[in-house]
């Protein structure tokens, strides 16, 4: 679901990716053209991003997308 | 706080504020008065223009400080759709109760619900702003709580 969302249902590892690539939350933001705001609830599995700003963001981590997110039923 | 949750703040007091302004021109002990329409239409402009005012200097104010962060991400969309969602369905809800409450007045004379007497233009007046003001100020309050849930 994109949108609020309660937490927990699609999780990431977008902090854990972006700590190892020495990157801020600033940094990671306006690389995908989103507010820090956004990362930081992104991070805090608050948020769930939409497709096209979920890949921006794997791109930016130098990740594959499944690495970075995962959805439980 | 990002700006616009501080926006939301500001529009929420600007509401709370303009609505007061209002209650304190047609109300006496929390009942309408009746006035006459020019009173109503002075009042009507000066809350209108309460609104644009107050409204405008927050945008001034936080445009002042305006930087990349204060630009709309889809997050920031989101929130304002699912916040305009729920604006929509409490002034749905809230002229429901006022139609539901007017039939019940016209075909029960004894009925048990609350009396609105929309019969009257200082009434109806008061209850139509009031059910605008009812949906703007939700609307803020749910904006604020996304940002922060």
């Amino acid at each position: 679901m994109t949108g609020p969302t309660r937490r927990g249902r699609v999780s990431n590892r977008v902090r854990e990716l972006r700590e190892d690539a020495a990157m801020t939350q600033a940094e990671l933001a306006q690389q995908v053209s989103a507010s820090r705001q956004t990362i930081i609830a992104i991070e805090a599995e608050k948020y769930a991003p939409s497709l096209e700003l979920a890949f921006r963001l794997a791109r930016s981590l130098g990740a594959p997308f499944e690495e970075v997110f995962s959805y439980a039923d | 706080m990002s700006q616009h949750e501080k926006f939301a703040w500001g529009s929420l007091f600007a509401s709370l504020l303009a609505w007061s302004f209002l209650t304190m021109r047609m109300t006496k002990s929390w009942a309408v008065v009746n006035v006459s329409p020019g009173h109503m239409i002075w009042t009507y402009g000066a809350v209108v223009f309460l609104m644009i005012a107050v409204h405008a200097v927050i945008a001034g104010l936080l445009h002042a400080r305006a930087d990349r962060e204060s630009e709309k991400d889809e997050r920031d969309l989101a929130i304002a759709a699912r916040a305009e969602r729920i604006e929509g369905l409490v002034v749905l809800a809230a002229v429901n109760v006022l139609i539901i409450q007017a039939l019940a007045q016209a075909a029960f004379a004894d009925h048990a619900l609350p009396r609105i007497d929309l019969g009257t233009l200082p009434v109806l007046f008061y209850a139509l702003l009031t059910v605008l003001f009812l949906g703007h100020t939700t609307s803020q309050a749910v904006t604020i709580w996304l940002y922060r849930a």
